[in-house]
């Protein structure tokens, strides 16, 4: 490589590139690696340093775009001795071979998302390649049979004998679920967080049984005269996480026997029938809750994606129970509870005081009631989702917005929420997701929150119906802050919106790097040309990363052109799925592909970055 | 003028002869000078060569409110270092250069965080205009993966 350095002093031009070697060196350690990627390109002297730096860079985190093989190969290649945290997207990856190839017994924290083809045999890969491994989050689709995920995963526990943290999400198997039957013998002591997904009831039961160390109980007790003492069982787990069949009094009655340190405890149940008692949660598995002194986090849910299923025995009593013997609860999220009324929840809200997450999906009951009076007691609300809680108005949010902490504001699917509360949503200043699919918002509303000092980097005002051209145009003019701080907007399911608002949007909204159109029926070519148009990257605007046109039929195939390099720079992901441009252009599309290696095109309508929907993909996104 | 100068007071010389009387526990801040010290090879007036006075100033500026506000909020003085460092390009590299030859950690680290920022987010030929002064017309041939973010383009 040759050196073209100035000779240095002053004057001598060159700017940066005077500044002695260690000085570029510790700049560029300073930089995320997006800005890496771009300084290497500057000049040849910028890019040996930053190939010195990379070499030494103990962090990879990949997850922001879908990496192919060669990609990958590629980016390992380049990083040393140094790497001890590598996070990989997988969506593109057909085998786990940069796992033997590229990480070593350096590395202590790996994680895996979206590996939709690989195999399962990946786990025996970490095992071999990574035995001081301390955190691994894997997540892969079903379809090796539960025999052989058994053998690899008993392989990879036995090689890492020091994992603390252990995430396991198979999906796209939900009736197949028996692959951790008997994990429990060779699960390291060393694990205090454990995420496992699906499992079936009876095996969980049993698996967490096992995890009491009954001799070790036993023994210690009789040796030491003094009984109250907890003696601490073999395993020191404090976070549990499960997806299960069926949530049952059994099963959270073994979970507190067994593990009464937890910190935090997640089950999920996706039943495929309405469970019947007595294998069923009911108020007294609440209470033994209780037992379980530490705990700080507690999710519950009932998922409705098999069968339209609730707990139905559990209701208000089970609640106050809970709230009376867990009141150091700081994060609760309770889905699918449908016999719970407004006293219930009101008697969690107002008895854990440092709660800071409240969470509630399908709360057919929960009303403004619940939230009334929120202002008496000391309130330190940083999350609130309410998801699906139609009797949810107004006049609720006005009540939550008493925290000065609120960052989060969910209310999806909350129907009953009108323009009435944007005068409270528009002062919130640490606001900065707010989600309204669903609501009955408009236009007004908008108005609103884009005069608002709030800044929001995440809206989502899906399924708004009533939204129009107008609205968008008010929402970004209104001279507030989320004009320059929006960077995700899902404007999806609008029928009123037209190639005006999309205008509005890539002329003014120029922080925005996700854009959500998918069902906008009117939106055409000409909103895809003044989205493609560059952006030049000065004065804090950023390139469009991830853009969904899922059924966006108004455009024809001739907006494939507009993909073409060099519009739509940077583009990383790209949902065309039932439009014209798959229908018709599927050769051209394919050849974008191969022009543009680092973008993934989704054709399966997958939620945005294929976040939810990878496990189905049946085809390459090549 | 060493006869009036207060104890654990020195003086420092810049390169173009002008001096400056600064307390001990401030000019120490500078590794350079508190070796000096310590090996006692240091006479009341301590030479920094390569570091005009301008520059000079603006160091013993910032190592001052360091020394000073070591009780003060943590978040008021990475509030100064912010403002301090939002200079213009020529005076933020004789400063870097400065800190760097004088070992003075605290003001590098700020200085190398504010370029870090400076950069963030642009794109190659911003980069090239603002920080090299110049523009490369030969674009870097390249069958690596550099621009994944950027895509390989050089607008």
């Amino acid at each position: 490589m040759t050196r073209k350095r100035p000779s240095g002093g002053r004057g001598g031009g060159g700017g940066l590139e005077r500044l002695p070697d260690s000085i570029i060196y510790e700049i560029l350690e300073k930089a995320d690696l997006e800005t890496l990627c771009s300084a290497a390109c500057v000049s040849d002297t910028i890019r040996s340093s930053v190939y010195h730096v990379l070499s030494s860079l103990p962090t990879l985190d990949l997850s922001s775009f879908s990496p192919d093989v060669e990609t990958l190969d590629c980016i390992l290649n380049r990083f040393g001795g140094g790497l001890r945290s590598v996070t990989v997207d997988c969506l593109r990856l057909h085998d786990s071979s940069f796992v033997t190839n590229f990480l070593g017994e350096q590395i202590q924290e790996l994680n895996l998302f979206k590996g939709s083809f690989l195999s399962h045999q990946v786990l025996a890969s970490i095992g071999r390649a990574c035995p001081n491994l301390r955190v691994l989050v894997l997540e892969l689709a079903g379809g090796d049979s539960p025999e052989m995920f058994k053998r690899n995963l008993t392989h990879m526990l036995n090689s890492c004998s020091c994992l603390e943290s252990l995430c396991i999400k198979i999906r796209g198997t939900e009736l197949d679920a028996n692959g951790f039957q008997s994990m429990e013998l060779s699960l390291p002591k060393t694990v205090k967080v454990l995420k496992l997904q699906p499992l079936l009831i009876q095996d969980a039961i049993h698996f967490i049984r096992e995890l009491r160390d009954d001799k070790f109980f036993l023994q210690n007790s009789t040796r030491l005269s003094i009984p109250v003492c907890p003696v601490s069982p073999g395993f020191a787990l404090q976070s549990l996480s499960l997806v299960l069949d069926i949530i049952s009094d059994e099963l959270v009655i073994s979970i507190t026997k067994s593990l009464p340190f937890l910190v935090e405890l997640n089950l999920e149940d996706r039943p495929i029938e309405q469970p019947q008692l007595p294998y069923d949660l009911t108020n007294s598995g609440l209470q033994t809750l209780g037992t379980c002194q530490h705990l700080t986090g507690l999710s519950l849910v009932r998922n409705r994606q098999n069968h339209p299923v609730s707990f139905k025995a559990v209701n208000d009593m089970g609640m106050f129970l809970l709230s009376v013997c867990c009141r150091g609860l700081q994060s609760v999220t309770f889905g699918g509870f449908s016999k719970i009324s407004d006293a219930g929840f009101a008697a969690i809200l107002q008895s854990c005081n440092d709660l800071k997450k409240f969470e509630v999906r399908n709360g057919s009951l929960l009303s403004d009631l619940a939230i009334h009076d929120i202002k008496e007691a000391p309130c330190s609300l940083v999350d609130v989702k309410l998801w699906s809680c139609s009797l949810i108005t107004s006049e609720s949010i006005d009540e939550l917005a008493s925290s000065n902490d609120l960052e989060v504001l969910d209310l999806s699917g909350c129907r009953s929420i009108g323009d009435a509360c944007f005068g409270t949503i528009s002062s919130l200043h640490t606001l900065t997701t707010l989600n309204l699919g669903g609501a009955d918002v408009t236009d007004v509303g908008l108005a609103n929150i884009g005069r608002g000092n709030s800044p929001i980097t995440r809206l989502c005002l899906s399924s708004c119906k009533r939204i129009t051209d107008r609205g968008i145009y008010l929402l970004l003019n209104g001279g507030g802050t989320i004009s320059k701080t929006l960077s995700a907007l899902d404007v999806g399911y609008l029928p009123e919106l037209s190639d005006e608002a999309i205008f509005t949007i890539a002329m003014v909204a120029r922080s925005v790097t996700e854009l959500c159109i998918r069902y906008c029926f009117f939106v055409t070519d000409a909103s895809l040309k003044a989205l493609a148009s560059g952006r030049r990257l000065e004065d804090g605007e950023k390139l469009i990363r991830r853009l969904d046109l899922f059924r966006c039929h108004g455009l024809s195939v001739k907006a494939l052109g507009l993909l073409k390099k060099p519009l739509f720079r940077g583009l990383q992901w790209l949902g065309v799925g039932d439009t014209r441009l798959t229908s018709k252009g599927e050769n051209l599309l394919t050849q974008i592909c191969k022009e543009r290696p680092w973008l993934t095109v989704c054709r399966d309508g997958c939620e945005m970055g294929c976040h939810d929907g990878w496990q189905f993909h049946k085809f390459d996104c090549r | 003028m060493s006869s009036s100068l207060e104890k654990n007071m020195l003086i420092l010389r810049s390169s173009d002869g002008e001096e400056f009387i600064v307390p001990e526990v401030v000019a120490v801040m500078s590794k350079a000078i508190k070796n000096m010290v310590e090996d006692e090879c240091a006479s009341n007036t301590i030479p920094v060569p390569n570091v005009d006075a301008n520059i000079l100033a603006m160091v013993i500026e910032f190592c001052k409110k360091h020394d000073e506000s070591e009780a003060e909020a943590a978040s008021d003085l990475k509030t100064f270092d912010s403002e301090f460092v939002n200079r213009g390009q020529e005076a933020l590299y004789d400063l870097i250069t400065a800190a760097n030859f004088r070992d003075v950690k605290e003001l590098l680290d700020a200085l190398c965080q504010n370029v870090a920022e400076m950069i963030k987010g642009k794109s190659v030929h911003h980069i090239r205009i603002q920080f090299l002064g110049y523009q490369l017309f030969e674009i870097l041939t390249s069958n690596f993966i550099w621009n994944i973010w950027c895509d390989r383009d050089f607008d």
